[in-house]
């Protein structure tokens, strides 16, 4: 029985922050997969990248306030907020989701052959861990970013700058777990019954070490998404072609004093993603599943 | 004892040195020749730029010039930035007070408070106001700093003008706004970790030993749950005092605050090598040197680690 169907018995489904966190996460997901659908409830403009400064009737457009034609306002190239609010969940939702995913995948390969294995696989895996811990993550980030991309950063540069520098928690998480299901006896049996050692890991091991991991991804994704935002704060742009909640709140920043809902609004909508992740992670470290209390 | 120390101290001095090498080598492939940063905007010949190459060693391998800047390091010279013309360390005395002062308020009131409210929270465990500690510490973690600084900044800088808003003219004042923004995630988190240990400590045999033999309920608290209840909190203030140190930046550049993340910041845009490197190193010795000390703190409030270890 694999472990992710039990998390989705038991107590998990009828607990509130999960029930929490699956309400907010399908509030952002049907921003990021189908935001026509959101936006075609506002009158105003549907896309968020058609934009003008002045209207036909010569009337100026830019950072108009809020009003029933614009639900959130226009932003300083007469894009109406709203629009770019709902569709910035997509880019929000690929770094994060795609950037946890990829460190969960290159931590466990990791974490569970250093656990595994042990002797000097483990030391090299530990020591490198270690070393990239050390260097402080937004130093890190910075660093890498400038010498990658000289430029715009894309989705793919950024996950693989937070997969660099983040990967070590996943691999200690799941080797700590590794070291523990080793000495189990259904190990043993498997061993006995003369699987492979690819075998055992992947059907026996992996699937066991998951609920940490899992618990620790999900909150991973909250986090990422905010250090995300936190890259085009720092100057680190996106291309301008991508509607990006973080771009959203570096523009609005100059012009907060007169349009403060340009940076709170999409700050709000990131807020709620992050929530929704942090507390779905909270919702599977507490779930039936966790491996402390298994027995 | 001794030996955990010297142990420990070998293990962080060997980190810094990796990380200063690797940080070292990642800087210098920085697209970009220096020498041309150095030259500034100046239209200069190649024979320019190669005296310059030689007067600051770049023409040198690689790993010539990374030993070279270690033998200078133990003698306590971090080199001159290409920019500024002026000593890393001179720039680091102005950098680093700034940085380290907004550190230390904002683990203040982190540790303050989080033993406050987490402790009554677990107190509390289940009721009204636990839920809402709670929730709140999620929202804590999951709003955007810049937003909430800028936010702090303009209702009780501009509006009410309680506090000062950016710089440092104002002493202590100008880093009440700056430390509060800061403390927010460290503080949900640490409210967080003190609730959750302090309800381990009082579901545990011993307090209900403790309990059943009549002493104070404030005594159980005091000597049973919150001296059990510091271990992880102080490993969790170490590892809080080397993120933040790195992790001030953000909050640095909303209150515009002249400290080492905007200084790192600035280098890596400028170019400049030799500070990006000095800041690193100095950030990642901070870090090590916290961690060592979490770590004694942590055997001496539980001498078992030091077996376990």
């Amino acid at each position: 029985m694999s472990a992710i169907a039990s998390f989705l018995r038991g107590r998990l489904i009828g607990g509130l922050e999960f029930r929490v966190a699956v309400a907010l996460l399908l509030l952002v997901g049907v921003c990021a997969v189908a935001p026509q659908l959101i936006v075609a409830l506002s009158p105003g403009s549907p896309s968020p990248t058609a934009c003008s400064i002045r209207a036909e009737n010569g009337s100026y457009q830019d950072r108009l306030a809020p009003s029933a034609e614009h639900w959130f306002g226009t932003d300083r190239q007469g894009c109406d907020e709203f629009s770019r609010v709902i569709h910035g969940a997509r880019h929000s939702l690929i770094v994060g989701v795609g950037a946890a995913l990829l460190i969960a995948v290159v931590g466990m390969t990791l974490g569970v052959a250093a656990g595994w294995r042990g002797g000097w696989v483990d030391a090299i895996v530990r020591r490198v861990g270690d070393l990239v811990l050390g260097v402080p993550l937004v130093v890190g980030m910075i660093l890498i970013l400038a010498v990658l991309v000289p430029g715009q950063r894309s989705a793919t540069t950024t996950v693989v700058t937070f997969t660099v520098l983040l990967w070590p928690t996943v691999a200690r998480i799941s080797r700590a777990a590794t070291m523990l299901i080793r000495t189990e006896s259904y190990i043993e049996a498997a061993r006995a019954s003369g699987a492979s050692v690819m075998r055992i890991c992947l059907r026996h091991v992996v699937p066991n070490a998951l609920p940490p991991v899992a618990a620790y991804t999900a909150s991973l994704v909250g986090l990422l998404i905010g250090y995300e935002a936190v890259l085009s704060y720092l100057g680190f742009a996106v291309d301008a072609s991508v509607v990006s909640w973080g771009q959203m709140m570096d523009d609005a920043q100059t012009y907060y004093s007169r349009s403060p809902h340009l940076l709170i609004l999409p700050g709000v909508f990131l807020s709620v993603a992050v929530a929704g992740f942090l507390l779905l992670g909270d919702a599977i470290a507490q779930g039936p599943a966790s491996l402390d209390q298994r027995t | 004892m001794t030996l955990f120390v010297l142990r420990r101290g070998a293990g962080a001095i060997a980190t810094l040195l990796a990380s200063t090498m690797l940080v070292f080598f990642i800087t210098f492939a920085l697209p970009g020749d220096p020498a041309r940063a150095i030259a500034g905007h100046r239209q200069v010949t190649e024979s320019t730029l190669s005296a310059i190459r030689a007067r600051y060693g770049l023409d040198e391998p690689l790993w010539e010039q990374y030993i070279g800047w270690l033998g200078r390091l133990l003698r306590g010279d971090l080199g001159e930035s290409f920019v500024a013309r002026r000593p890393v360390t001179d720039m680091m005395q102005e950098a680093l007070p700034v940085t380290l002062t907004l550190v230390a308020f904002t683990v203040v009131i982190e540790v303050v408070l989080g033993l406050i409210i987490g402790a009554s929270a677990a107190l509390r465990r289940g009721k009204r106001s636990d839920n809402a500690v709670l929730a709140a510490c999620t929202i804590g973690l999951s709003v955007p700093l810049f937003v909430v600084g800028s936010l702090a900044q303009d209702s009780f800088g501009i509006d009410l003008r309680w506090l000062p808003v950016a710089g440092i003219r104002n002493g202590f004042f100008s880093y009440v706004l700056p430390a509060l923004t800061l403390a927010l995630p460290g503080l949900a988190i640490a409210v967080r970790l003190v609730r959750a240990e302090s309800i381990t400590q009082l579901c545990a045999p011993h307090t209900r030993t403790a309990r059943g033999k009549g002493i104070s309920e404030s005594a159980v608290l005091r000597r049973h749950v919150v001296r059990n209840s510091s271990v992880p909190f102080v490993s969790f203030v170490g590892l809080e005092i080397g993120a933040l140190v790195g992790g001030a930046i953000v909050v640095e550049r909303v209150f515009n605050l002249p400290g080492v993340g905007r200084a790192i910041a600035q280098a890596i845009s400028q170019r400049d090598n030799v500070t990006i490197v000095g800041f690193t190193m100095a950030i990642i010795t901070v870090y090590l040197a916290v961690d060592l000390v979490a770590d004694l703190a942590m055997i001496a409030l539980d001498p078992r680690i030091e077996r376990m270890s």
